[in-house]
């Protein structure tokens, strides 16, 4: 974790109705500078229009909330500058260039555009930057988005599923890139279904459910607060026992096995933020 | 609103925008019907032609003093031929409306008043051929120098000719196609190729990346830029290809600026209603009909009710200016009127968009 303690976005009672739907209803979390900050959710649990709220684009029915020190309502212009958000949707002008297509971003956010060049180097486009972004993979053109999401060196990057439908190794490739961000200091707040991407990256994670933060921790603390406190035992006889590290008498049957020498390995059975979104949610994402 | 911030959205679907084939069509397509009108209609007034094939023995002045009686609005297409034989061929194989047969010493008989034959060669049939006839015996009658039974006094009663006769007559049915066309050019782009590149943002959702960084307001202004400039474009190499030039200038750029900012504040909104621009492709042909066939009758005679609605109409107006425009004469009155009424479309249509748009950005 890099973070500082100067929250980079502040969010208070922010909430979001449309009509007698509360999409968000009242949601308070902050995000400190550099840090990496997951929401989490079902569909429909108010990530996407908590992140859309937070990047201007809808505004709030109320509460208040400000990104870099700006209100997000108030001071929206300011904002825009200092922030850029890796869309769910692979929304990119399929008839431009790579090249183009960061020339024309960089132009609009008034960045250089050598740094179009630096960026399509650091998603490893730089051999099909002068391809139609139609004739790109799904992994490519998500690659893109982040370049694209990168030209004006955003302070705050939010990342709306960003690794959804990539194969393993461009979905780890995108991973470590969002590592090295937050390690330079970028402070990013993502979506995802994926928890053990969540758990991998995020230093702390806010669980969303109707509209609301159901919980919000570190991975660590959540796993420890939700999942079991657990290990499998394989005994010399090839069979397999749970116990309970917090029952007495599971402690006095495993201290047995190790006194007699049975014991060939023992496994702990850390909760998964899986485990925790289904003890909070009651069903599975 | 931010030009620096436009700017790069407004070069962008110059270059992009055309690249779509359903933005070419809305150029290409009318650009092609402009450069075929001005190759099928000509700026003269239209005559009525009748072929002629005779056979003279001699000298005689007879197919000039016919033409000269049949007047300007009849052109006759006289052909020489070596004998009778080949006359009657022409007329029977109807290469030729009519025959004339004219012997030896011709005019010199009709001078005497000796009566010289004159054989006409005529289908059963031939209104052409009628109008011949009627008009050879004054012909005959001026060659014999005599004086017509009566003095015909023509007195021209005060009804001005109509509008269209005025165009037609004067102004020329390819240049009246060509301002026709130019109207339709600008409600193309304006409220076809404008909203598609507007809807496809919002289908693509590339709208939500700009707004990332501009207003909406931004990407409105930059579209409707796109849009002024692909008319400006259009419209002068429609009249360079045709070689329309405008007698006033001031008057025909007035009439087709306005006419375009109404169209392209109409076409916005429309990108903002169908949000797919294949959707909004499908709809356009019920969409630009009402708007585009009023360009196509401005100055004919239609019913009362029809004439007001055609003068509340932005494209009627406006196609009315350009033909004052571009010919330099006031075929139709009231230019005041007209700028009124497209310039109330105008601002109708931007308060509809500014109010759509402050809801969007709300």
């Amino acid at each position: 974790m890099t973070a500082s303690a100067t929250p980079m976005v502040t969010v208070e009672q922010l909430a979001k109705h449309y009509g007698s739907v509360r999409a968000v209803d009242g949601i308070s979390f902050s995000v400190a500078a550099g840090e990496v900050f997951g929401l989490l959710g079902h569909n429909g649990a108010g990530k996407t229009t908590t992140i859309r709220m937070l990047t201007g684009r809808t505004r709030p029915t109320a509460g208040q909330a400000t990104v870099a020190g700006y209100d997000i309502v108030a001071e929206r212009d300011k904002i825009k500058p200092l922030i850029n958000l890796v869309f769910e949707d692979q929304n990119l002008y399929e008839r431009l260039s790579g090249r183009e297509t960061l020339h024309f971003f960089a132009d609009l956010y008034q960045a250089p555009r050598s740094r179009a060049d630096d960026l399509l180097e650091l998603v490893g486009l730089t051999e099909a930057a002068d391809r139609k972004v139609k004739t790109y993979s799904t992994g490519m053109k998500q690659r893109l988005l982040v370049a694209r999401a990168l030209i004006n060196e955003p302070r705050v990057l939010f990342l709306d599923e960003p690794t959804r439908g990539l194969d393993p190794s461009s979905a780890r490739d995108l991973r470590d890139l969002v590592k090295n961000l937050s390690a330079q200091g970028t402070t990013i707040v993502l979506t995802t279904h994926y928890m053990e991407e969540a758990d991998e990256l995020c230093d702390r994670v806010a669980f969303l459910s109707q509209g609301k933060i159901v919980a919000l921790d570190t991975p660590r603390e959540l796993k420890l607060r939700y999942g079991q406190r657990s290990a499998t035992v394989l005994l010399d006889d090839r069979s397999e026992h749970t116990v309970r590290l917090d029952d007495p008498a599971d402690a006095d049957r495993l201290a047995a096995w190790m006194r007699d020498g049975r014991v060939l390995t023992i496994h702990s059975n850390e909760g998964t933020l899986e485990d925790v979104f289904i003890a909070l949610a009651g069903r599975p994402l | 609103m931010r030009f620096n911030l436009m700017l790069p959205i407004f070069r962008k679907d110059l270059r992009d925008a055309i690249r779509d084939a359903r933005v070419l069509v809305a150029v290409i397509v009318p650009l092609g019907l402009g450069i075929l009108y001005g190759q099928i209609f000509s700026d003269e007034a239209p005559t009525f032609e009748v072929d002629i094939a005779y056979h003279a023995a001699g000298q005689t002045q007879l197919l000039d003093t016919l033409q000269t009686a049949a007047g300007p609005a009849v052109k006759l297409i006289v052909t020489a031929y070596d004998d009778e034989a080949a006359v009657r061929e022409q007329v029977a194989n109807e290469d030729a409306d009519i025959g004339l047969v004219i012997p030896a010493g011709f005019d010199e008989g009709v001078a005497e008043g000796s009566s010289p034959p004159l054989t006409v060669i005529r289908g059963q049939t031939n209104s052409d051929a009628d109008l011949v006839t009627a008009i050879l015996d004054g012909a005959l009658r001026t060659m014999a120098g005599q004086q017509p039974p009566a003095t015909i006094q023509q007195e021209i009663i005060d009804e001005p000719p109509s509008a269209a006769q005025a165009i037609v007559e004067e102004l020329g049915l390819r240049r009246y196609f060509v301002v026709a066309v130019a109207v339709m050019l600008v409600a193309m782009i304006g409220m076809l190729a404008v909203p598609v590149i507007l809807a496809e943002e919002a289908e693509k959702k590339t709208l939500d990346a700009l707004v990332m960084a501009v207003s909406y307001t931004d990407v409105i202004v930059a579209k409707a830029l796109v849009g002024l400039v692909y008319v400006v474009i259009s419209v002068g190499l429609l009249l360079a290809l045709t070689g329309v030039a405008p007698e006033q200038p001031a008057l025909f750029i007035g009439a087709l600026l306005t006419l375009s900012l109404a169209m392209i504040g109409f076409g916005l909104l429309l990108g903002g209603v169908f949000k797919n621009a294949n959707q909004l492709n499908t709809w356009s042909g019920f969409i630009l009909l009402p708007v585009i066939a009023p360009a196509f009758i401005a100055g004919l005679p239609m019913p009362d009710v029809v004439e007001v609605l055609l003068k509340l109409l932005p494209t009627s107006q406006a196609v009315q200016l350009m033909i004052n425009g571009l010919s330099g004469r006031a075929y139709f009155a009231d230019t005041w009127l007209g700028f009124v009424v497209i310039l109330a479309w105008t601002a109708l249509a931007y308060l509809l968009l500014l109010r759509t748009l402050q809801r969007r950005e709300a």
